[in-house]
């Protein structure tokens, strides 16, 4: 049976689209979130960890842990949370060929330029994304069963100062 | 705020702060719209430029947004500002909201309406109207309060009734139920052969099995045309 290996971020980390569109769609079984905040934050954990589904193992840990905490989850199906394209760029180390990495929602702030009806994005997000596209395959994609938008063209955009 | 009638408006409001939703900042506008009122109604000081920033992005499960209103001004004054909780909130409420409501709550309140519609149809719909939305205006309703007493340990309150087991357990309900409106639709067509019955068990199994894998239309095509040929191989 094919194992799920998803790598997302999304700001709103644990979500409705997460839960029912991701972790309950493909049964997933462990679930993470990568984020020095949430990990400083015992009552944010404790939020996160109550609202995601009876028997989904939840793992919280730092960015910079995060490579040892992924040992666990390795072999297995898992869903990675991030919360922003700089914390995915810094695990990048981590991506291979198996894990499917998207993008599912970055929300709309000053400077940023909108990509798509969920995903908004500044000059150097765009460009540790282009940098990290160099690699891997990564695409837009809110739900699983959405048909995902392919990131190709940015280096053209960024020609030309967008 | 603590006044029920100021509640109620709340309450009232509530159910059009969704109004403006679009992709740039989602709810954000209504937000903005409802903390404005509170602020007026509950004499808080909020300054202009707070109250901007409250039209940003923002988004939830609407059944849950008293509570965060709640816990947004009960943090108004605190080191962390109200709108860390505020987002923290947001996310967790979309999660239960929609993995409850839209996913079992319905479902399980569109069974009570299908076998009560049996009988009486007018009824169904009513006991539907009723119960889904007598549980979320409930919500609505005491959603200020509850976030205002407790603050950012507003999820505390929510341990207390196991809510991320809310889905299951009325999935659980739901499935009983269904069960039961099948017996109630095969009694009262007077199928009662272990022929049809297998038949009626076998397509429901094969429906749901279709509608985990495939998209709901395309499930239904299949049913439909799946009936269609045992009615022709078997006749009615």
């Amino acid at each position: 049976m094919k194992k799920h290996r998803i790598f997302r971020v999304d700001d709103r980390l644990i979500h409705g689209q997460v839960i029912e569109g991701w972790i309950k769609y493909f049964k997933l079984s462990n679930t993470s979130i990568v984020n020095d905040k949430v990990y400083a934050d015992p009552i944010q954990q404790m939020i996160y960890r109550s609202v995601v589904p009876k028997g989904v193992n939840i793992l919280i840990s730092t960015i910079k842990s995060f490579e040892n905490e992924f040992l666990k989850i390795k072999n297995d199906d898992f869903l990675v949370l991030f919360e922003s394209i700089q914390d995915l760029y810094t695990c990048r180390k981590l991506i291979d060929d198996s894990i499917e990495v998207n993008i599912g929602c970055i929300a709309n702030r000053p400077h940023k330029h909108q990509i798509s009806d969920t995903v908004f994005l500044d000059i150097s997000e765009i460009k540790l994304l282009c940098e990290l596209r160099e690699e891997h395959n990564i695409s837009i994609k809110k739900l699983p069963w959405e048909t995902s938008i392919e990131i190709l063209n940015f280096n053209k955009l960024l020609d030309g100062n967008l | 705020m603590a006044n029920r009638l100021n509640r109620f408006f709340l309450l009232l409001r509530s159910l059009f702060y969704t109004g403006n939703f679009n992709i740039e900042n989602m709810q954000g506008t209504g937000f903005r719209w409802l903390v404005d009122y509170v602020g007026k109604k509950g004499h808080y000081e909020i300054s202009d430029e707070l109250l901007k920033k409250e039209g940003e992005y923002f988004n939830t499960h609407p059944f849950f947004i008293t509570f965060i209103l709640g816990v947004w001004f009960k943090e108004l004054n605190t080191e962390e500002g109200p709108d860390y909780w505020k987002k923290v909130y947001s996310s967790a409420f979309a999660a239960v909201g929609d993995s409850f409501f839209w996913h079992s709550f319905k479902v399980f309140c569109f069974l009570i309406m299908a076998i009560i519609g049996i009988y009486s149809p007018v009824v169904g719909l009513i006991m539907y109207l009723l119960i889904y939305n007598g549980f979320h205006f409930y919500l609505l309703f005491a959603g200020f309060k509850i976030g205002y007493k407790y603050g950012k340990n507003l999820i505390t309150w929510f341990n207390l009734f196991r809510v991320n087991q809310w889905g299951q357990i009325f999935d659980a309900v739901s499935v009983f139920l269904l069960g039961l409106l099948l017996s109630f639709l095969i009694k009262s067509s007077g199928i009662v052969t272990y022929w049809h019955y297998f038949l009626g068990a076998s397509l429901l199994l094969l429906g749901l099995f279709f509608a985990k894998t495939l998209n709901v239309v395309l499930a239904f095509m299949f049913a439909i045309f799946g009936f269609g040929v045992l009615l022709l191989l078997r006749g009615l």
